[in-house]
């Protein structure tokens, strides 16, 4: 026997709605947070050459999960997507901050893809993640 | 009469909760999962159909990218393209009928993509639903709950990815989705959300591959302006550069990323 439910928007009726009119129906999965944070990190000195981790975070799923990364960019104001291209030193594009999660952590991560070291310092980064208990693989 | 619903997030009074600590709320829709599934990019130099999902509008979706590394990133949150392409973001294009690939230069052979395609419309608008924005203290935890599992999955043992919702669980409540059309050549593109903090959101813009096809916008862009899309706590931009005008797509959710 099948079971189910179906919530329409106010003023839509449950029964005839199409399923892209309806708040929920448990015949369309949804994606469900199982963790979401904020961690932060600030460069100092001077930028390295390659890839460092920013932060990791565990999440243990034993999958790789559907994640989503933000970013606050305190020097410029800035709220926006991970990856973020910026420059340190100036003369060019060259340095970005991404991510990456595996079926234990989600890692974050700069890279830098080479030319004459910059000065990091002050320069301070907050993330906001959400990581999904749906598929990210 | 007008009849509804809504449920709290476990520990949050849903009569004075904010918003976004709610899994639904019958005033405004989450984002339903209409297909979820794998896709490996063929060898053939062409534009590969991915999904064909019939629905007879084009709408969201999001795409994850196994790197090279064996692990997954949003493709439009990838930097470091393969073959010169600066992002997969711009590759995965969705119409009418269809999510694809665009392996039109025959660079791409093998790469795994995870994608969600969305029964919501990309294109349709949905007016600003906001009704509180400040966070509350606690309730009482009570141990009171909801939970709804897929068809076939026993809700009592059911684990996350297996539930369509959970009261433990947060969802992604659509605050509004905005659209229409812009000339980017004339300049950036606000759109206010009133919401009081920057919130989670996504860009979508038509026809930038000259295809008529919606993508996902990012900041993976190689070219200049590197900061392509961001929020503030009373809107959103989008900075496309000097490409005409193109259809455009905002959607907002509830949750702050701050």
């Amino acid at each position: 026997m099948a079971y189910g439910i179906k919530i329409s928007k106010t003023g839509t009726d449950a029964k005839t709605a199409a399923n892209k009119d309806l708040v929920l129906t448990s015949e369309k999965n949804m994606f469900k947070v199982k963790q979401s944070g904020t961690t932060s990190y600030t460069f100092t000195g001077s930028e390295p050459s390659g890839a460092t981790t920013l932060a990791t975070i565990a999440h243990n799923l034993g999958y790789i999960p559907a994640v989503t990364v933000f970013f606050y960019d305190h020097t410029n104001n800035a709220y926006s997507h991970l990856s973020y291209v910026f420059d340190f030193s100036g003369g060019g594009f060259r340095e970005y901050i991404s991510y990456e999660v595996d079926s234990t952590n989600l890692i974050i991560y700069y890279n830098s893809e080479g030319g004459p070291p910059g000065n990091w310092s002050p320069y301070q980064f907050t993330f906001k993640y959400y990581i999904m208990y749906d598929e990210g693989q | 009469m007008a009849y509804g619903m809504a449920v709290s997030r476990q520990g949050f009074d849903v009569k004075n909760c904010a918003d976004f600590e709610k899994v639904f709320d019958s005033r405004w829709k989450c984002l339903k999962i209409e297909y979820q599934g794998t896709y490996t990019v063929g060898a053939s130099s062409s534009i590969q159909t991915i999904y064909t999902h019939g629905l007879g509008y084009a709408p969201f979706f999001m795409a994850f990218l196994k790197n090279t590394s064996n692990r997954s990133v949003l493709t439009i949150s990838d930097f470091d393209g393969i073959g010169g392409v600066d992002s997969y973001g711009k590759l995965i294009r969705v119409n009418s009928t269809s999510l694809v690939f665009d392996n039109s230069l025959g660079i791409f052979n093998g790469d795994v993509i995870y994608v969600y395609v969305f029964v919501d419309q990309i294109n349709e608008a949905i007016t600003e639903s906001l009704v509180k924005t400040t966070s509350t203290s606690l309730g009482a935890s009570g141990g009171y709950g909801l939970k709804v599992s897929k068809a076939g999955k026993d809700v009592k043992t059911a684990t996350g990815k297996d539930l369509i919702l959970s009261t433990e669980y947060a969802t992604l409540q659509i605050n509004q989705v905005s659209t229409g059309s812009h000339n980017f050549s004339g300049g950036v593109l606000n759109i206010s959300h009133g919401l009081g903090y920057p919130p989670q959101f996504y860009f979508y813009a038509r026809d930038l591959q000259a295809d008529g096809r919606w993508e996902m916008i990012g900041n993976s862009s190689i070219t200049a302006p590197f900061l392509t899309v961001k929020a503030s706590s009373s809107q959103c931009t989008l900075d496309l550069g000097a490409v005409g005008t193109k259809d455009y797509t905002l959607i907002v959710f509830k949750d702050p990323i701050t």
